[in-house]
């Protein structure tokens, strides 16, 4: 298969899942809701010291992010049913191209998210700084990408299984804390006008890596259909 | 005729989880071959049109599937695979989009654009093209996988039970379908019930009882 | 098919002979660790360094084990390389545990709490240990040998190329956010005098070779269970097993 035909296809795959997503839109329309209901609770349970209050912010979001954002990346909408798998398949569809997609999706969706619930987080915590916007843009295109690729690995890994939705969370929130790590901290670094440079190094490093793994990794685990 | 068989399997089984679903499974079929499979339920007939449909790999034997070998490249899998559809017992469509929108994806996946007739419109669902396919019935939601098999006529189509759920107006649209592929030197295997396997359409018959294929000669 | 008879379930001689050297050796290690002099400024807590340091570089191995034969299955299908990788990351999950459990009980002792937020290295083990404790849960939902043997290496694969990016990652968040770090003892970094050597190496040694008695003995039990249900399973197909259902009163039947 030639480059541009596996493109396509990854761009074919993008173009299916928002769709479905966009139309049957469970996960979505109430995962965003619940976590900045999340953003509301949280001060509630510390104790609504301001000072702390304007501290935990934007480690909130990233955190209220990474474990509601996990369900949005193991959506049940993402889940091809299997004769709609066995058509996909039949008709050419690459594994790889599929992942590559199917992780854009994610993406895109987790992206919106963030973008959705950061104002929220603003007003609720007024946190202190002088934010680097490019910077904090950047950091949340590359976290969001790491968990894109993690949330679609892992809902391969769970595929067809009954215990799906108890153990994906559990296989791709412990591989996600380095995105927890670089999105948080990095974003109190641009906020204070720090470096955000390593943790920008250490989130593209873990897309390379995922996204090298994934496309690797695509075809043994597209056999073992459950 | 070595080369004009399109599939050959030669002592082929399957089994999983240590349970034998096939055993020694021998079985020819050439172009315009179409051969209709009847069998008691958990014989392993859809099993065997997973296998022919390259979706499952044999755990043993030999196999020649329109070029796919035990040792073929990934790009000759796929080639076989391109000219290869199956229709399986439960229907593959995806429930948010519309009938149009399922028949139109699988054009773009394959990268054809529209054809000059209208599929929707052979199998007769033209007037609900941009219903969703959650809100339709089995039987219509068949006719649309027809719909996108006549957009790309295989060159081995495999049916499992095709009549489920077709109303008297709908069958014979599973005779139409073969005789597209026959007309294109292509090979037809049906899995159905005896009362569909009288059927003048069908030139071999088979039966599979106890993970074994019999042909039934007529 | 044969009858299985007692001589199939004794355990070969190797995995015998091994674990009589292990146990030596741990015997041996324990004593000298126990003979050792207290270290001077953390005292006989510091001996918690012999079983710490051991087994995070056991599980270490485990892991390391446990990649290549989940890369080996990937290439070959080999069942028994599927068997190798389990049993190695089961055995790296236990020796994971015990890291944490004596990393825990020494911050008790020296610096007065079970989980101090400084140690960098105890939080990454604490979420490595999280990220293979999902490996042997992913093992448990799947029955089919084929499906989990091949979803397991994957996991196998991506688990262990996550470790050094979650430890970096929570190595800097500690270096990057600290003005100056301070300067207290540390498990690991315990200064090793000579009279911590010898103890030290031959407790690592037993350790390994630990590893090695219990991955023969798990290897061998998952072959012998997966023996097992092949036996009791049949060789006739199932269709054959399947008959008409028997309704009463219809036929005399």
């Amino acid at each position: 298969m030639t480059a541009t035909t596996f493109w396509k296809q990854v761009t074919w795959v993008v173009h299916k899942d928002l769709r479905v997503e966009w139309r049957g839109g469970e996960t979505l329309w109430m995962a965003t809701p619940f976590a900045a209901l999340a953003l509301l609770l949280a001060p509630l349970a510390t104790g609504t010291d301001t000072a702390l209050i304007r501290r935990i912010g934007p480690g909130m979001l990233w955190l209220v992010v990474i474990l509601f954002g996990m369900t949005i990346s193991l959506r049940p909408g993402s889940y091809d049913s299997r004769p709609v798998r066995d058509l996909l398949t039949l008709n050419g569809l690459d594994p790889a191209a599929d992942y590559l997609g199917k992780s854009l999706a994610g993406t895109l969706m987790l992206f919106g998210v963030t973008v959705a619930l950061t104002p929220i987080m603003i007003v609720l915590y007024a946190p202190q700084g002088n934010p680097h916007w490019v910077g904090l843009a950047v950091l949340a295109i590359t976290g969001t990408l790491g968990m894109g690729l993690l949330g679609t690995l892992v809902g391969t890994l769970v595929r067809g299984l009954r215990v799906r939705t108890a153990l994906g969370p559990l296989l791709a929130v412990p591989p996600a804390v380095p995105v927890l790590l670089a999105t948080s901290r990095g974003t109190d670094s641009a906020l204070s006008q720090g470096s955000i440079l390593t943790w920008l190094l250490l989130l593209i490093g873990m897309d390379l890596a995922l996204i090298i793994l994934g496309v690797l990794l695509a075809g043994p685990l597209n056999e073992t259909t459950a | 005729m070595e080369n004009t068989a399109l599939v050959r399997l030669t002592n082929v089984g399957y089994a999983t989880s240590g349970s034998v679903i096939l055993d020694d499974i021998d079985l020819t079929i050439s172009g315009g071959d179409v051969l209709g499979i009847s069998g008691p339920n958990g014989s392993g007939k859809t099993t065997l049109l997973r296998l022919l449909a390259t979706l499952h790999k044999p755990t043993r034997g030999d196999y020649f599937i329109l070029g796919a070998t035990p040792s073929s490249s990934p790009e000759a899998l796929l080639e076989a695979r391109l000219r290869i559809a199956l229709i399986g017992h439960y229907p593959s469509l995806w429930p948010e989009m519309t009938l149009l929108e399922n028949v139109e994806m699988i054009d773009r996946l394959r990268g054809t654009g529209p054809s000059s007739v209208d599929p929707l419109e052979t199998v007769g669902l033209k007037d609900l093209a941009g219903w969703k396919a959650s809100r339709t019935s089995l039987g219509m939601q068949r006719r649309v996988e027809f719909a996108r098999i006549l957009n790309h006529i295989p060159r081995l189509l495999l049916l499992d039970e095709p009549h489920a759920g077709l109303d008297e107006a709908g069958r014979p649209l599973v005779d139409h379908l073969i005789n597209k592929v026959i007309d294109q030197n292509g090979a037809v295997i049906m899995v159905s019930h005896h009362q569909y396997l009288v059927n003048p359409v069908l030139t071999r018959r088979g039966e599979v009882t106890s993970g074994t294929l019999q042909e039934i000669s007529t | 098919m044969r009858r299985p008879t007692l001589a199939d379930t004794a355990p070969p001689k190797t995995p015998v002979l091994i674990g009589a050297v292990s146990l030596c050796l741990l015997v041996g290690a324990l004593y000298l660790a126990l003979t050792a002099p207290p270290d001077q400024q953390q005292g006989e807590a510091a001996k918690l360094l012999f079983v710490h340091v051991p087994s995070i570089i056991t599980a270490y191995i485990a892991y390391g084990i446990g990649l290549i034969s989940a890369i080996w299955y990937l290439i070959r299908r080999s069942m028994a390389a599927d068997r190798i990788s389990s049993s190695a990351i089961e055995i790296g999950v236990v020796f994971t545990a015990i890291t944490l459990a004596t990393g825990m009980i020494w911050g008790r002792y020296v610096w007065g709490v079970w989980w101090d937020w400084g140690d960098a290295r105890m939080i990454s083990t604490a979420v490595l240990f999280f990220l293979y404790l999902g490996y042997l849960a992913l093992r448990r939902s799947i029955q089919d040998p084929r499906i989990r043997a091949g979803r397991c290496a994957v996991l196998g694969i991506v688990a262990f190329v996550q470790v050094p990016i979650v430890h970096y990652s929570v190595l800097w968040m500690r270096t990057l956010h600290q003005g100056a770090t301070i300067i207290r003892p540390d498990l690991a970094n315990s200064t090793v005098d000579s009279a911590f050597g010898l103890p030290l190496g031959v407790s690592i040694l037993a350790f390994l070779s630990l590893l090695l008695f219990l991955m023969s003995v798990r290897v061998r039990v998952t072959s012998l269970e997966d023996d097992l249900s092949r036996r009791l399973g049949t060789d006739q197909p199932v269709g054959a097993l399947i008959v008409p259902p028997r309704l009463q009163g219809e036929n005399g039947g």
